[in-house]
């Protein structure tokens, strides 16, 4: 009886002292971030059109505010590289097979963007974070106007055009996102709600 | 009077009302993708419609696939105006030859890249009109997933039904405090309507993350090796056959994709080559006609007696 007791008290599955690198709180903020940055894109995309300069733009400031939020929030390496795996498993599925091409390579933007937040300071930098962001969303692009020439390399014209909308899509990543970022990192931090532990 | 557990019959959830197994539409959707990247000529790209169509109707949904079919082309028609006027506006910001010749050509082979839209999209309809958040989750638990991807896909998948109430309590408080939000307000007021919708949304989903976070705690959910499963979910006979026919079907057409000439290419290296054979391309012509080609053809004539025509066909109208 007690033997048992003891086999039960230390399997691995009912194990009270496990740790794991991502606790549970980080990777429920990574797993809503996520799910709130596509339906909010979703939502903005469907209300202004798909390729209307000014959603695009405000699209992309959003996107970039809520995972500057999110880098901010939980602060450890490789929260950009599961944010992305999370998201291209869900792109996956609302977007097809196609877009899970792009995974090694979205992979490889993400653990650059984490080096370059470790090397400019770590995470609590918002200034790293802010720089690592803009980095993520630079090769983010870069990739995505590779996997619109794929798409479309037949009229090399249209993919010019795409390309001019990605580029407008960076600028509001830069000029809404990172600031509006910042600001609402400033604001959560004041509120208690992004703790300083 | 029954309990409501008796109501309860594992075969009749929603998991289990489509035909094939989740994972063999997933993979379908990926082999489907993957060649219609590959396939660029019209004849392939029908084909590859056409076929993925017939696996669409099987959902039996046709109403959802007439709304769905009339949204893209609505949505095509929108981007081909957008891409068109955008076209124009770069030719007069931006004028010189280079510009004008590369836009002039904006509508042609518009139709490939939208044709090759269309099998996404019936392979994608056909996981959405059968997907059910039980059977993606219960999918996730057989593939086995490590814990810090399962973890964040099974919020996803709680969020987003919860997201609808929480944009009507945004709403709501935003009237109360007198303002309102819409399309006109983001345009006129970005900054105002960012503040009144995006900081509550996200001060309530990190609230949220910290709740489902404790729950998940609770649960221990993530921390078993084998997590219990109500019904496991197995590869059947017409899940293989009907992947087996995806892949045949598939490399069919990549054989015949390969199989098809590009007449384009195929017309303009020979002149090149043969220009230069003759010498009838003059040092600099030579440069031109690297850079742009089409330009070349047209302006380089032979000169001198013994000059040989500049294209084969044109030999046999000399003699």
């Amino acid at each position: 009886m007690t033997k048992s007791l003891q086999k039960s008290q230390s399997s691995p599955s009912l194990h009270p002292t496990r740790r794991f690198y991502w606790d549970t709180e980080s990777l429920g903020v990574v797993g809503l971030f996520t799910a709130l940055s596509k339906v909010v894109s979703l939502m903005v995309a469907l209300l202004g059109g798909g390729m209307n300069p000014f959603t695009l733009f405000l699209k992309n400031g959003i996107a970039t505010a809520l995972l500057v939020v999110l880098v901010a929030r939980v602060r450890k390496f490789g929260t950009l590289a599961l944010y992305v795996l999370v998201g291209q498993i869900v792109s996956f599925l609302i977007a097809g097979g196609g877009m899970s091409m792009l995974l090694p390579s979205f992979l490889v933007a993400a653990l650059a963007s984490d080096a370059l937040i470790a090397a400019c300071g770590g995470y609590r930098r918002i200034g790293a974070v802010l720089a690592g962001v803009a980095l993520y969303d630079l090769l983010g692009r870069a990739i995505s106007l590779g996997y619109s020439f794929l798409h479309a390399r037949e009229n090399m014209a249209m993919v010019m055009v795409a390309g001019v909308f990605i580029v407008l899509g960076y600028l509001g990543c830069l000029v809404i996102g990172l600031p509006c970022g910042a600001k609402f990192v400033k604001e959560l931090r004041h509120a208690g709600i992004i703790r300083e532990v | 009077m029954p309990a409501l557990s008796a109501r309860f019959d594992p075969d009749s959830t929603a998991g289990n009302r489509d035909v094939l197994d989740i994972r063999t539409r997933l993979l379908i959707s990926l082999v489907v993708t993957s060649v219609t990247l590959y396939l660029s000529s019209n004849a392939t790209l029908a084909a590859m419609s056409a076929l993925t169509f017939i696996y669409l109707l099987q959902t039996r949904r046709y109403v959802v696939i007439v709304v769905a079919y009339l949204l893209m082309l609505l949505m095509t028609l929108l981007s081909l105006g957008i891409i068109y006027g955008s076209s124009r506006l770069f030719m007069m910001l931006l004028p010189g030859e280079g510009m004008s010749r590369m836009m002039s050509g904006v509508l042609d082979n518009f139709h490939t890249p939208f044709l090759r839209s269309i099998p996404s999209m019936n392979v994608l309809l056909a996981i959405g009109l059968n997907f059910s958040v039980q059977g993606f989750v219960g999918t996730m638990k057989s593939v086995r997933l490590p814990r810090f991807l399962f973890l964040p896909l099974l919020v996803f998948c709680r969020f987003v039904p919860e997201f609808v109430d929480v944009v009507r309590q945004l709403r709501d408080a935003v009237r109360m405090r007198g303002f309102s939000v819409g399309f006109g307000s983001a345009i006129l007021h970005p900054f105002q309507t960012i503040r009144l919708t995006v900081i509550p949304l996200i001060v309530r989903t990190l609230r949220m993350a910290d709740n489902l976070s404790i729950a998940a705690e609770m649960k221990r959910v993530g921390y078993a090796k084998k997590p219990t499963q109500l019904r496991t979910l197995r590869f059947r006979g017409l899940d293989f056959a009907v992947l087996a026919v995806t892949v045949l079907v598939s490399a069919a057409l990549c054989f015949w994709e390969a199989r098809i000439p590009k007449p384009k290419r195929m017309a303009r290296k020979p002149v090149r080559a043969e220009m230069r054979a003759s010498g009838t391309l003059a040092p600099t012509e030579i440069d031109h006609a690297d850079t742009h080609g089409r330009d070349a053809r047209q302006q380089v004539r032979p000169h001198g007696r013994d000059a040989r025509p500049a294209h084969p066909e044109n030999e046999g109208a000399s003699k």
